[in-house]
C-alpha cells in the first residue's frame, strides 16, 4: 500500500490540486475552500519533499502515465533540477495559505472567495505540471492551464486596473503560449517526437535546419515573454501591482520562476548548451537582455511611488539576474542562475508578503501610506527590511548566495563590465529599499488616526517564514548551493 | 554552538536585537551586561584560537584572536560598556540597540579571519552607525545620514569588489597580509581608506559625528575609523605609501579644527589628526610601531570618548555646541570641566597620561626607522595639539567669559561614564605595563625617561606660550558663526548639481527617443501610434499593441542573428 | 526554375502559406486594433492559424481519416498532431472565454472597450494619484521639520539652535 503510494506519488503532485479545484468551486463557500487549499498545498508540500528526498538518493525517476512506455506516452520526469522548482513552488503554496485567508477575506468578497481558491489551485496545478513534466506539448498545455487561472487570479484585484493588467496579461501571455506552440511544433516536424528526451537524442542530426533554429527562436521568444524578459517585461508591473496581495506574493515568487524554469529545460536538456550556446549567438543576446533588464527594472523600481509596483520593477531586475547566470552556460553561471531562482523566489515572496500585511492594514500601499509604520507594525516592518537586505544581497541571506556566484561565475569568464553591473544594480537596489525602509522608520505616519495594531498573526507568521527561510539559506547555503550544481552538472552533462 | 554565533562580537549584536523588546531596567542591565559578558569571553579566549565554518566551497574563519585582534577587541568592549554607561539615562529603544549592534559588528570584523565574514561586519558597521545617527540626530541628521550612508556603503562596495578580485586570483579567503601587489590590494586599501578618513575621503567624519545625539557621538567616535586602522595594520603593515598619507592626515586637519566653531567639529577634526599617527605607525609597520598604532588606538579611543563625552554632556544640560555661545561653565559644572581637561591633557600627551605613553611609542617607532621629516610632522602636530584642542575645547566650553549661561551639573551616569574614562585615561598614563600587558608584541619601552618627559614639557610650554601670544594678538582665530569649506563641497555641490544635468539629459533623450519612435511608427503604420502622452514616464502602462509588437521586433532580431 | 516548379513549391506548401498570411493578419490585428474585442479576435486567428499549421503537418497527400478499418491498409493521416490541436483549441476556447469576460468587466468599470479610452482614463487616476503623492510627499516633509524643530528631546534643548552651523548654504 505504502509502496504504491510512494510510486504514485509525481502524479499526485499535479491530480490533487487539479481534482481539488472542481471540488473548492462545488463548495462553494469561503472557509471550506480555504480549508481545501491549505490541506492540498501542504500535502503537496510533503509530496515535494519526500520526491526530493527520494531523488537526492536514488537518482532522477521517471513516470509513466497511462502505461504508454516513453517516447509514446507522457512522461513525469523528476531530477534533482525540477526537484528544486517543484519545493520552492510547494513551499511557497503552503506558506501563502497559511497567509492567504486573512488576506483574501480582507480583498475578495466573501461570496467570491471560493473560486479564488479554485483558481489558485488551478494554478499550482500549472506551475508543477510545468515543473515535472517531460512532455514538450503537456508542458504548453501546463503553461496554458497556470496562465489561465493567474489572469483570473490578477483580475480579482480591488482597483479596476486590475482588469486592464489581466487583459494585457492575457494577451501577451497568450501570444508567448503560442509562440511555444509553434516551437514545439517545429520540433516535432523535424524529430517526430514531443518526449524531451527524446527530442534531445533525435534532434542532433536535424539540428543545422532553418526549422530547428527558427524553433528554438519561438520557444525562447514565448518562455521570455512569461519570465517577463526585457523588453517583453511590460505587462508584468501592473500584473503585480494589482492583483491581490496573496496572489501577488504567489506569482511573483513562483510564476516566473517556473517559467525560467521551463527555458532552462528547454535550453539545455532538449537543445543542449553546445547547441543553443555554441552554435547561435543566443548567449549573447540574453547577456546583453539580461544586464539591461538588471538596470533598467532597478531604475524604475527608483522612481515608483507604490510599494508593490517598486517591487514588481525589482523582479524584472531580479530575472535579469538569472538570465544574466543561464546566459553564461558555464557550471558556476547556471549554479548561480539555479540558486537565484529559489532564494530571489522565497525573498520576494516574503517583500511582498510585508507590502500586502501593510496594505491590509492601510488599505493602500503607496511609499506615503506606509510612513511611520515601523513603529506601529514592528514585526510586518522588520520582515520587510530583512528581507529588503536579502534582496540587497546582504551577507547572511540567501541573496548574497546567489550574488556572490553569479560574480564568481562573471569573474571566470573575466566579464568584468557585468561584474560591474551587477554591483551597480546593488547598489540601485540599495536606493529603492533604503526609499521603503526610511518610510517605514523615518517619516511621521502620514495621519494620526491611532491605527496601532499589526497584521493578523497569521499573515506575520507566513511573512516571517520565508524571511527565516531567506536567511536561513544564507547561512547554510551549501545543500542548495550542492543541489544547483549537481543540477547544473547534470544539465551541462546531457546537453554535450 | 554554530561557528559563526561563537564570537564575542555576535553576542552583542543578538543582546542589540532583543533589547528594544526589553523593559527599561533590564535594558540597561543587557547594556552594560553585554559588553562586560564579551569582554570576559574575550579574554579567556587563548590567544591563536580560530574557528572555522563552511560557506559554499570556502573556508571561512569567524573567529580568530591574535595579538593585533584581542587588543582591538578588548578596546572595543570596553568603549562599548563606557558608552553604555553613558547613554544610562536614555528612554529610547533603538538607540542603545543601535550601539550594541554597532559596537558588536565592530568587534566582529576585528576577530574576522576571512574577507567575507570581514565583508558582512563591515556593512553591518555601516548601517547600524548610520541607525545611531538617525533615531535621536539632529534636524538635518536624516539628510546627513543618507550622505554618510552612502559613503559607508561605498567603502562596503569597494572591500566586496577587491575580496572578490583577491579570491578569485589566490583561491584563498584569509585575511592576511595583504599589500598592494596583491590582486584586488588597491580596491580593498581605498575601502579601507574610506574608512579611516584617509584625506580627500574623509569629509564623512567631520560631516556626520557633530550631527548624532550627545550619546551617538560617542558610540560613533569609537569604532569605525579604529575598525579602519585595525584593517589597514592587519593587511598593509609596512606599506610606505601609508606614511605621507598619514603624515598629511595629522597636519591639515588642524586649520579646520582651529577655524570650526562646533566644538564636536573641532573634535572631530582632531580625530583625524590622531588617526595619521596611526596610520602613520601602520605604514612603518615594524613591531615597536605596530604597537604604537595599538597602543594609541587603544588611548584615544578612550581620550576621544571622554571629549566627546564632556563636549556632550554640556550639550546635553544647555542645548548648545559651539563655542560662541559657550563658557564659564566651569563653576557649574565642575566635574564635566575637571574630566575635559584631562581628556585636553591626554590628547596634548601630557607626561603621565595615556596619550603621552602610545605618542611617544609612534614617534620611537619612526625615529628608529629614520624618517626624519615624518617625525618632525609628527611631533609637530602632536604639539600643535594643545592649540586646537588642547586649550580650545576646554577654554571655550568651561573658562571662556560668558554669564549668559546657566546649567545643572550633568546626570550623575554621564559623571560617571566620565570619570571611568578619565580614570582609565590617567591608570594607562601612570602605568604604561597595564596597556602594554594587551598589545599585539611583547613591549619594553619606558615612556617616562627624563629627557623624553623633559622635551614634552618644553614643547608643551611653547605651543602653550604660542597659543597665548597668538590669542593676545588676535591672530588665533576667533570662533565665528559660520561655514567653512571644506572638499566635501565636491560631493555636496558638485555631485547633485552633475545628477541634475544628468537627468535632464536623461529626459531629453529619452523624449527624442519617444518622439523618433512615434514619427517612424506614424509613417509605417498608422494605426499603430500609442496614445499614452509624451510626458509618460519611463514606466507608464504601455498599450498592448507596443507590448506585441516588441515581441515581433525580438523575434525578427532573435532570427535575423540565427541566419 | 521553371514556373511549374514555383507553382509546385507555392501550391505544394499552400497550407503553410495559408498559416503565414492568417498568422500575420492575426497579429497585426492585435497590434494596430485599439477595440479589445477586436485584439481578442486578432489572437484568436493567430491561434487558429497555428492549429492549422499542426494538423497540415499530420496530413499526408491522398490520406484518410485514421480510422481502422478491418483488412484495410490505406494510407491514413497522423493522428497525434490532431489529437494534440483538439486540446489547443480546448486551450484557446478558454482563453476566449475568459478574455471576453475581462472584456465585459472592463466595459463595466470603465464604460468603453476601446484601449485608448482605458488607459487614458487609467493616466487620468495615475496621474492624479501621482500629484497627491507628491503634495502628500511635501507636506510629510514640511511637517517632518516643523516637527523636528519643536522636539524639545534631549541634545537639542534649543532646538533649531544649529541651523546655520553645520551644514547652511552661506558659504565663507
Amino acid at each position: 500500500m505504502i509502496t504504491q503510494f510512494l510510486s504514485q506519488m509525481p502524479v499526485l503532485l499535479v491530480v490533487l490540486p487539479l481534482l481539488a479545484a472542481p471540488v473548492c468551486v462545488i463548495v462553494h463557500r469561503a472557509a471550506p475552500a480555504w480549508f481545501i487549499y491549505a490541506l492540498i498545498s501542504w500535502a503537496c508540500f510533503a509530496i515535494a519533499f519526500l520526491l526530493f528526498v527520494q531523488v537526492r538518493i536514488g537518482g532522477p525517476i521517471s513516470y509513466i502515465l497511462g502505461g504508454w512506455p516513453p517516447p509514446f506516452g507522457i512522461e513525469l520526469r523528476l531530477d534533482a533540477l525540477n526537484m528544486l522548482v517543484v519545493l520552492l513552488v510547494t513551499g511557497i503554496a503552503a506558506i501563502a495559505s497559511i497567509y492567504a485567508r486573512a488576506s483574501i477575506a480582507a480583498e475578495i468578497p466573501r461570496e467570491r472567495a471560493y473560486l479564488f481558491y479554485a483558481a489558485l489551485l488551478l494554478c499550482l496545478c500549472g506551475l508543477l505540471g510545468i515543473s515535472i513534466t517531460g512532455d514538450a506539448f503537456n508542458l504548453f498545455v501546463f503553461l496554458e492551464i497556470s496562465s489561465l487561472s493567474s489572469y483570473s487570479l490578477i483580475a480579482m484585484g480591488a482597483k479596476r486596473r486590475a482588469l486592464l493588467s489581466a487583459f494585457q496579461y492575457l494577451i501577451m501571455g497568450t501570444i508567448g503560449g503560442t509562440f511555444l506552440l509553434i516551437g514545439i511544433g517545429f520540433l516535432y516536424m523535424m524529430t517526430g517526437s514531443l518526449n524531451m528526451a527524446d527530442i534531445a537524442d533525435r534532434l542532433p542530426a536535424v539540428s543545422d535546419t532553418r526549422t530547428v533554429e527558427a524553433g528554438l527562436a519561438f520557444i525562447v521568444i514565448g518562455l521570455s515573454l512569461k519570465f517577463a524578459l526585457f523588453p517583453l517585461h511590460i505587462w508584468l508591473p501592473n500584473a503585480y501591482t494589482y492583483a491581490p496581495s496573496a496572489v501577488s506574493a504567489f506569482i511573483a515568487a513562483t510564476a516566473t520562476k517556473v517559467a525560467v524554469y521551463a527555458l532552462i529545460r528547454f535550453l539545455f536538456t532538449v537543445f543542449g548548451a553546445a547547441y543553443a550556446f555554441g552554435q547561435l549567438p543566443l548567449g549573447e543576446v540574453l547577456m546583453v537582455l539580461a544586464v539591461v533588464a538588471m538596470l533598467s527594472g532597478s531604475v524604475a523600481a527608483i522612481f515608483q511611488t507604490d510599494v508593490k509596483r517598486l517591487l514588481a520593477w525589482s523582479s524584472v531586475a531580479q530575472m535579469g539576474y538569472i538570465v544574466l547566470g543561464l546566459s553564461m552556460a558555464s557550471a558556476t553561471g547556471l549554479t548561480a542562475a539555479l540558486a537565484h531562482i529559489v532564494n530571489h523566489g522565497i525573498i520576494k515572496g516574503a517583500l511582498f508578503m510585508a507590502a500586502g500585511a501593510l496594505f491590509w492594514r492601510m488599505r493602500a500601499i503607496s511609499i506615503n501610506d506606509v510612513a511611520g509604520l515601523g513603529r506601529r507594525m514592528p514585526l510586518t516592518a522588520a520582515a520587510f527590511v530583512v528581507a529588503g537586505l536579502a534582496l540587497i544581497g546582504v551577507p547572511a541571506t540567501g541573496g548574497f548566495i546567489s550574488k556572490w556566484l553569479l560574480l564568481e561565475a562573471v569573474m571566470e569568464d573575466a566579464h568584468y563590465g557585468l561584474a560591474a553591473a551587477i554591483l551597480v544594480s546593488s547598489l540601485l537596489s540599495v536606493i529603492y529599499i533604503g526609499r521603503v525602509v526610511e518610510a517605514l522608520y523615518f517619516r511621521d505616519p502620514a495621519d494620526n488616526d491611532g491605527k496601532t495594531a499589526e497584521a493578523p498573526v497569521s499573515m506575520v507568521a507566513a511573512t516571517w517564514v520565508l524571511v527565516g527561510a531567506s536567511v536561513a539559506l544564507g547561512l547554510y547555503a551549501s545543500p542548495l548551493v550542492e543541489t544547483a550544481e549537481r543540477a547544473a552538472a547534470g544539465l551541462l552533462g546531457s546537453g554535450a | 554552538m554554530p561557528a559563526w554565533l561563537n564570537n564575542p562580537g555576535m553576542l552583542l549584536i543578538i543582546a542589540g536585537c532583543i533589547i528594544p523588546l526589553l523593559p527599561y531596567r533590564a535594558r540597561m542591565v543587557v547594556l552594560l551586561g553585554a559588553p562586560a559578558a564579551g569582554l570576559a569571553w574575550l579574554w579567556q579566549i587563548p590567544l591563536g584560537t580560530t574557528t572555522q565554518m563552511a560557506l559554499l566551497e570556502y573556508t571561512l574563519t569567524p573567529l580568530r584572536v591574535d595579538g593585533l585582534a584581542f587588543t582591538f577587541g578588548v578596546i572595543f568592549h570596553i568603549a562599548a560598556f563606557l558608552a553604555g554607561v553613558y547613554m544610562w539615562h536614555t528612554r529610547s529603544r533603538l538607540e542603545p540597540a543601535a550601539a550594541l549592534i554597532y559596537a558588536g559588528s565592530a568587534i566582529g570584523a576585528v576577530l574576522a579571519g576571512d574577507l567575507i565574514t570581514l565583508f558582512m561586519f563591515w556593512e553591518v558597521t555601516a548601517i547600524a552607525s548610520a541607525l545611531l545617527l538617525v533615531i535621536r540626530g539632529l534636524r538635518d541628521a536624516m539628510i546627513v545620514a543618507r550622505r554618510y550612508l552612502l559613503v559607508q556603503i561605498g567603502s562596503g562596495l569597494f572591500l566586496m569588489g577587491g575580496a572578490a578580485i583577491h579570491i578569485h586570483a589566490t583561491g584563498d579567503v584569509a585575511f592576511t597580509h595583504l599589500g598592494l601587489d596583491a590582486p584586488g590590494g588597491w580596491l580593498i586599501l581605498f575601502a579601507f581608506g574610506i574608512k579611516a578618513a584617509f584625506p580627500l575621503l574623509h569629509n564623512w567624519l567631520q560631516d556626520a559625528y557633530p550631527s548624532a545625539s550627545p550619546t551617538g557621538t560617542v558610540v560613533l567616535s569609537a569604532f569605525t575609523t579604529k575598525m579602519a586602522i585595525y584593517a589597514l595594520a592587519r593587511g598593509y603593515a609596512g606599506t610606505e605609501l601609508l606614511i605621507p598619507i598619514g603624515a598629511v592626515m595629522t597636519i591639515f586637519p588642524i586649520v579646520y579644527a582651529m577655524l570650526a566653531n562646533d566644538l564636536r567639529r573641532v573634535l572631530s577634526y582632531s580625530l583625524n589628526v590622531q588617526l595619521g599617527f596611526m596610520v602613520v605607525a601602520v605604514g612603518i609597520g615594524t613591531e615597536l610601531a605596530i604597537n604604537g598604532a595599538a597602543a594609541h588606538a587603544v588611548t584615544h579611543i578612550l581620550y576621544k570618548a571622554l571629549l566627546f563625552m564632556s563636549i556632550g554632556a554640556v550639550l546635553h544640560q544647555t542645548g548648545h555646541v559651539r563655542a560662541t555661545e559657550l563658557g564659564g561653565l566651569a563653576r557649574q559644572m565642575p566635574w564635566t570641566a575637571a574630566f575635559c581637561v584631562i581628556g585636553a591633557a591626554s590628547i596634548s600627551a601630557f607626561p603621565l597620561m595615556a596619550g603621552f605613553v602610545s605618542k611617544s611609542l609612534i614617534l620611537s617607532a619612526v625615529a628608529e626607522e629614520k624618517w626624519a621629516a615624518t617625525w618632525v610632522t609628527l611631533t609637530a602636530a602632536s604639539a600643535g595639539a594643545l592649540l586646537y584642542v588642547g586649550i580650545k575645547i576646554p577654554y571655550f566650553a568651561f573658562f571662556a567669559p560668558n554669564d549668559q549661561i546657566k546649567a545643572d551639573p550633568a546626570p550623575r551616569n554621564m559623571q560617571i561614564a566620565m570619570g571611568l574614562t578619565a580614570t582609565a585615561c590617567i591608570a594607562l598614563g601612570l602605568a604604561p605595563g597595564l596597556l602594554y600587558s594587551i598589545l599585539p608584541y611583547p613591549v619594553d619601552y619606558q615612556p617616562c625617561t627624563v629627557d623624553h618627559v623633559v622635551t614634552q614639557m618644553q614643547l608643551l610650554a611653547f605651543s602653550g606660550l604660542a597659543f597665548w601670544l597668538a590669542w593676545r594678538a588676535g591672530l588665533y582665530p576667533r570662533p565665528m558663526r559660520a561655514v567653512h569649506l571644506d572638499t566635501d563641497w565636491l560631493y555636496r555641490r558638485v555631485l547633485p548639481a552633475l545628477g541634475h544635468v544628468g537627468e535632464r539629459l536623461f529626459q531629453t533623450a529619452n523624449r527624442r527617443f519617444r518622439a523618433g519612435a512615434g514619427s517612424l511608427a506614424d509613417t509605417a503604420m498608422t494605426r499603430l501610434r500609442v496614445r499614452y502622452g509624451a510626458t509618460g514616464v519611463l514606466s507608464r502602462t504601455w498599450s498592448t499593441g507596443w507590448m506585441a509588437l516588441w515581441v515581433a521586433i525580438l523575434l525578427i532580431v532573435y532570427l535575423a542573428l540565427y541566419y | 526554375m521553371s514556373l511549374a516548379t514555383i507553382a509546385d513549391a507555392f501550391f505544394g506548401l499552400f497550407n503553410y502559406w495559408i498559416v503565414i498570411v492568417l498568422m500575420m493578419i492575426g497579429f497585426y490585428i492585435v497590434i494596430s486594433h485599439d477595440n479589445l474585442v477586436k485584439k481578442l479576435i486578432g489572437l484568436n486567428l493567430f491561434q487558429t492559424s497555428v492549429f492549422i499549421f499542426y494538423i497540415s503537418m499530420g496530413k499526408i497527400a491522398g490520406s484518410t481519416a485514421p480510422i481502422l478499418t478491418e483488412g484495410d491498409d490505406a494510407v491514413y493521416a497522423h493522428p497525434l498532431p490532431h489529437v494534440l490541436i483538439l486540446t489547443a483549441i480546448v486551450v484557446g476556447v478558454a482563453t476566449m472565454a475568459l478574455g471576453l469576460a475581462l472584456v465585459v468587466r472592463i466595459h463595466e468599470a470603465y464604460g468603453s472597450i476601446e484601449e485608448d479610452d482605458v488607459l487614458a482614463a487609467d493616466f487620468e487616476t495615475q496621474d492624479s494619484e501621482a500629484a497627491t503623492e507628491r503634495a502628500r510627499q511635501r507636506s510629510a516633509e514640511a511637517r517632518q521639520q516643523a516637527g523636528a524643530r519643536d522636539d524639545a528631546d534631549d541634545g537639542h534643548r534649543a532646538g533649531g539652535e544649529r541651523a546655520d552651523d553645520g551644514h547652511g548654504d552661506e558659504r565663507t
